[in-house]
């Protein structure tokens, strides 16, 4: 991780470089935190789960082998992956295009297009639960992937477009038309030139798209009954104990590692395309 | 293989700017051709037009004689060297060269030969693998070129290569340009705003102004013989001075003297009747009348205070100011002369006083706030008609 004091000039005081790295242990430390508990409650064996200990005292993965024995976390787990990848492919495909357009071509309308994009964005996501609810069990989508999809796709399309086409912004126009001097067709311009320098804004939309829709909890919950395609978030919350008088904390510790490990992953894995300035050196400043 | 041919060509855009208008241009198979102009006055569009990025509203563009008007411009094998360079930032300066040929088809020994013969020849073999980002203005100018010149083209543009370039590279790059277009010998087009390098450029030079062809030629041509008051203030620099005239019995009267009027301008100027016309001097026109020369105060020579000296080394600038006011009869001249200068977006308007520049020996005793004896080459006059800018004769 990149702390605050690496970016610091070297000319600033040592009382300086100080105050930035000791905020950022902080700051990092504040963050964290919860997340350790979490990771420290779900290696915990049954018995010590209230021990009031930072660390466990014995490490055992009896929550995780017990999570994925009950069929629910499983398909939850599918559910999850699959809703969240083809609503991010679907909704970074669509904004590619949109974006492209705003940005590319003048046609009446363009900044009303991006006008009622971001007050998409701006709509309590809850006002419109009760109405889907009644919708999707009418249509049919009611505990399907699609009924799950169409909303994430909705919230998630205005950022899309508007991060992209921050990106697109930067490419310069004559790139496009140099790619068409030396040969190429229209699609061979985009596919060859600007599809990879727009790589870093497509896998910043992408990373986006995908965490509203890994951890939504509220359309998850409400529009969905069954293993069919209940996401993780939802299904944790309608964990058991082992009986009636028991929390299933170790368990809802250990589901709540699953899901995290990939969205860390995922991050990780597109971090370092997440390169601002990839453009600098197609034309003189 | 590039006789570029362009007829009758009309450009309006969509939001009814008249970019081009009534334009025909021939440019000859292996010449060095310039567009030049003031900023908006079409020379870019033009280039896009030939090169296929746009199409002409109504007109032709012939290339050895086959129309390719409606061509996409991948199928006109034409290379175009951007005002921002457009090298691609992903791409090592190889593959960047390699690219047209690349979509071409071409196989990649063939590519790699093809690109190591121009990185010999701009002297990038060291940069080969670098990328874009790594490289100064002048190298990335270099690349550009080097894409353009792998396909071997039918036809080079050149859109303002130089503009971002400062101005020692901007020279070298100049020289290294024009001995390149030699020693390639493809037709090149050239578009640039700064009339120096197309002097020291062209072929052969065609001047644009609000999309309009004002005149076509050499630069010699352009130079001695400009068309109208457009090229004649535009070509050269310092740039000509323009002054009120008029023409009173085979004389020539100027605010500041009279002159013989110059014998191939008599038969001209007496088809005019007003008499009333523009009168141009280049800088380098004006001699020093030394103090020993003997030839005394005459009508041919005349006083002026001296307001700013420049010194260039081989030669001086002297700027100095004449008077309208005791210009007899030349008021309306003047008018005419201040309203189509404004026009013609020349110089400042001037008021009561013009300011001139004259081009001198660098031994002229020309001294800031002193006076100074001028004669002007009567021969080298030219006259303009005062309501159209046409050059007389």
């Amino acid at each position: 991780m990149r702390g605050g004091g690496g970016g610091v000039p070297e000319h600033r005081s040592l009382l300086d470089r100080l105050f930035w790295r000791v905020g950022t242990v902080v700051v990092i430390v504040f963050a964290l935190l919860p997340v350790a508990w979490i990771a420290s409650l779900s290696l915990k064996p049954a018995a010590d789960l209230n021990d009031n200990r930072f660390l466990p005292r014995d490490v055992s993965l009896e929550h995780y082998r017990s999570i994925f024995q009950d069929p629910q976390f499983p398909a939850a787990l599918w559910n999850s992956v699959g809703i969240a990848t083809l609503s991010t492919v679907l909704s970074v495909i669509l904004a590619m295009f949109a974006a492209y357009a705003i940005v590319r071509l003048r046609f009446r309308g363009r900044r009303l297009v991006l006008g009622a994009a971001l007050s998409i964005a701006m709509f309590p996501p809850i006002a419109v639960v009760g109405p889907l609810f009644n919708l999707w069990r009418n249509l049919g989508l009611f505990d399907t992937w699609p009924g799950l999809i169409l909303p994430y796709m909705t919230f998630t399309l205005p950022l899309a477009i508007w991060t992209l086409s921050a990106f697109f912004r930067e490419i310069p126009w004559e790139l496009d038309r140099a790619a068409r001097v030396d040969g190429a067709t229209p699609f061979q311009a985009f596919r060859h030139v600007i599809a990879p320098l727009a790589a870093p804004g497509v896998f910043t939309a992408a990373i986006l798209v995908f965490i509203f829709a890994w951890n939504d909890f509220l359309f998850a919950a409400a529009l969905t009954s069954t293993n069919d395609a209940r996401t993780v978030p939802a299904a944790i919350a309608f964990f058991t104990g082992s009986s009636r008088f028991q929390l299933p904390t170790g368990s809802i510790a250990a589901a709540s590692m699953v899901v995290t490990v990939p969205v860390l992953l995922v991050i990780l894995a597109f971090q370092r395309r997440i390169v601002a300035g990839l453009t600098q050196g197609a034309v003189k400043g | 293989m590039g006789k570029l041919v362009l007829q009758e060509i009309n450009k309006v855009f969509p939001d009814g700017t008249e970019a081009v208008r009534d334009l025909d241009l021939t440019i000859e198979d292996g010449e060095f051709f310039i567009l030049v102009g003031p900023s908006g006055c079409g020379k870019s569009t033009i280039l896009n037009m030939i090169v296929g990025l746009e199409e002409p509203s109504s007109g032709k563009v012939l290339v050895d004689g086959e129309e390719v008007t409606g061509l996409d411009p991948r199928d006109r094998n034409m290379a175009m060297v951007f005002q921002s360079y457009a090298i691609y930032p992903h791409m090592t300066v190889a593959e960047n060269m390699a690219f047209p040929l690349k979509l071409a088809g071409v196989d990649e020994e063939e590519r790699v030969k093809r690109v190591e013969g121009a990185a010999r020849i701009l002297e990038l073999e060291e940069l080969l693998h670098r990328k874009p980002a790594a490289l100064s203005g002048g190298q990335r100018q270099r690349v550009a070129m080097g894409r353009a010149m792998v396909r071997e083209p039918r036809a080079f543009l050149l859109d303002e290569p130089l503009s971002n370039l400062d101005a020692k590279l901007r020279n070298q790059m100049r020289t290294e340009i024009a001995r390149l277009q030699r020693r390639l010998g493809t037709t090149t087009v050239y578009v640039t705003h700064d009339q120096a390098e197309a002097m020291t450029l062209g072929d052969h030079i065609a001047i644009l102004r609000r999309g309009r062809l004002q005149q076509v030629g050499t630069p010699r041509e352009l130079y001695q013989e400009p068309a109208n008051l457009f090229v004649a203030g535009f070509i050269g620099s310092p740039a000509m001075n323009f002054l009120p005239a008029r023409v009173k019995s085979d004389r020539l009267v100027l605010p500041m003297l009279e002159l013989p009027l110059p014998e191939e301008l008599r038969e001209s100027v007496d088809a005019q009747e007003s008499g009333e016309y523009i009168a141009g001097i280049r800088p380098e026109h004006f001699r020093t009348v030394g103090n020993g020369d003997g030839e005394g105060p005459s009508t041919s020579t005349f006083k002026v205070s001296v307001d700013l000296v420049e010194w260039m080394g081989a030669e001086l600038y002297v700027h100095f100011q004449v008077s309208m006011e005791e210009a007899e009869g030349l008021e309306a001249a003047a008018h005419k002369l201040r309203s189509l200068g404004r026009d013609l977006e020349l110089e400042e308007p001037g008021g009561e006083r013009r300011r001139l520049v004259a081009r001198l020996d660098p031994g002229s005793p020309a001294t800031e706030g002193e006076p100074l004896e001028l004669a002007v080459d009567a021969g080298k006059v030219l006259l303009f008609e005062p309501d159209t800018g046409k050059r007389m004769g």
